[in-house]
């Protein structure tokens, strides 16, 4: 729509093109891949994604599998719940929160320090940069197998 | 001398209906609180619970234990959680029971005086300026509430005594007032300084979902010497009931007991909210409860509300966590919830609601 409203229709459908052709990519490479590790997104004060919400189906993409999946929109999850189902992986903007706290200590993530700060503005506008996003999360994750990827769509 | 005797023992079973009172809601508060550390999100199994909290106290700590996530749950959450409900339940009724006394005032509760706002707005500055990811930011943000809190208090006062005639109502009006301009001004601080907003938010909507040591250490060592000084002036407080002249006639200073009363009310009140965020309606139900069910001697009234208050925070608290698990809900919508009814039941039995 906006490339009708800018009168650049090819760039548009260049750019929709490639955005498909990048999540192809990475959708291809998880074929084979069965389930990855537990994961707690924090988008501030332990309001997390569920299922149903963009970033809960990003998750599913790259075969994380997010702790909340029991609920649907955003929500804040119980702390207690976190500390049960202990991701293997955290992704917040504050890490410290979770470093610094007596009840967080033992959880799997804390003690391997698997604390992971993405750009979560990508990954919170459901916008072209929203690949990057996805892109950046994997990299965070599955660094040396993801770059593979990476490296088949930058020849693209 | 009959009249005598007779006095002696009126007072002396008025006195016993209040301790037997007192023992009685300790007695509830007590099993409220075996309750809710049983009840959570987390199925934990009573027997799992009772061994932790033996080995707790009594064994040296094996690294297996305090290394389950039961362990962290029970010691770490819900009882921190638990004892931080209690304590703000105390420190948010019995300062709004003094807030009703020395206010001559039934309506007088932190929220209504502006306390709540007040010291919302000057937990927002300190967060904005020192965000909530740092270590000690709980710590800050308590200071900044408490010169928030008390500051609202004093305009709201100030302001009330600008009308004409001194009433009941000026100090409401003059609280509606302060509440507005602050809740402005916390706004205009949320739009324009661009703080990480959803740690402020959450904060703003009040629960304890976040609670941890950290809080109930903060609460409870700044609102227990304030709940002590207050219950210790209770025969003042009662006296302030009084009109000005007969509280000088009785030798009392009422200026200075009053500023003590005030600081210590709103210091203890503003720190709770800087941990919990604002819950209402405890504070002003509480004491209300109390004062048609026991009477209104500041002697038993300040345990009886304090303890009322905590039940009623705790039980919501119970509902809060476990609802609807595995989201939180904000504790003060279950206190409103919860509040609201009793309180119209209340006030239409007794329609004097005066203390």
């Amino acid at each position: 729509m906006w490339g009708q409203i800018l009168n650049k229709n090819q760039k548009a459908l260049d750019s929709a093109n490639l955005f498909q052709e990048r999540l192809n990519n990475i959708k291809i490479f998880f074929q084979n891949y069965s389930n990855g590790p537990t994961v707690f997104y924090d988008t501030g004060s332990l309001w997390t994604p569920g299922n149903n919400t963009l970033v809960g189906q990003t998750l599913n993409l790259l075969k994380l599998q997010n702790i909340a999946n029991d609920i649907s929109g955003y929500k804040q999850y119980s702390k207690e719940l976190i500390i049960q189902k202990d991701p293997q992986i955290i992704i917040t903007s504050s890490p410290d929160y979770f470093y610094n706290s007596t009840e967080f200590k033992n959880l799997t993530a804390v003690k391997n320090k698997r604390i992971i700060t993405t750009n979560q503005e990508l990954l919170s506008i459901a916008g072209p940069r929203f690949i990057n996003g996805i892109e950046e999360l994997g990299t965070a994750i599955y660094s040396p197998i993801f770059n593979k990827i990476l490296l088949s769509n930058i020849d693209k | 001398m009959s009249t005598n005797t007779n006095i002696k023992e009126i007072i002396y079973i008025k006195s016993t209906k209040n301790f037997i009172s007192i023992m009685f809601l300790v007695l509830v508060l007590v099993f409220i609180f075996v309750l809710s550390v049983l009840l959570g999100p987390s199925k934990i199994s009573p027997i799992e619970i009772i061994r932790i909290i033996t080995f707790d106290i009594f064994t040296n700590k094996s690294e297996f234990i305090l290394s389950t996530a039961a362990y962290a749950i029970i010691i770490n959450l819900r009882i921190p959680r638990s004892l931080l409900a209690i304590i703000t339940g105390i420190v948010l009724s019995s300062s709004g029971s003094t807030y009703q006394a020395i206010f001559k005032n039934p309506l007088a509760d932190p929220y209504l005086l502006g306390v709540g706002t007040g010291a919302g707005l000057g937990a927002v500055i300190g967060l904005t300026i020192y965000p909530s990811n740092l270590p000690f930011a709980n710590f800050g943000a308590a200071l900044f509430a408490f010169g928030g809190g008390l500051l609202a208090v004093f305009l709201t006062y100030n302001l009330s005594n600008y009308s004409k005639n001194l009433n009941h109502l000026s100090l409401i009006l003059a609280g509606v007032a302060i509440t507005s301009i602050m809740g402005a001004f916390t706004t205009l601080i949320l739009i324009t300084q661009n703080p990480e907003i959803k740690p402020i938010l959450s904060w703003l909507l009040g629960g304890f979902s976040l609670a941890s040591w950290e809080h109930f250490n903060i609460v409870f060592f700044s609102g227990i010497p304030c709940v002590v000084l207050l219950y210790s002036q209770h025969n003042k407080i009662n006296i302030l009931n009084l009109d000005s002249k007969q509280v000088h006639s009785l030798g009392i200073n009422e200026k200075k007991t009053i500023t003590i009363l005030i600081i210590a009310s709103t210091l203890s009140s503003s720190i709770a909210v800087s941990q919990t965020g604002i819950i209402g309606f405890v504070g002003l139900v509480a004491p209300h409860i109390s004062r048609m069910a026991w009477g209104t001697n500041p002697k038993y009234l300040i345990p009886q509300a304090s303890l009322v208050g905590a039940i009623i925070l705790l039980s919501s608290d119970i509902l809060a966590k476990t609802i609807l698990s595995p989201t939180e809900i904000p504790v003060g919508l279950i206190t409103a919830f919860l509040g609201f009814p009793f309180f119209v039941q209340l006030l239409r039995k007794e329609g004097d609601i005066h203390g």
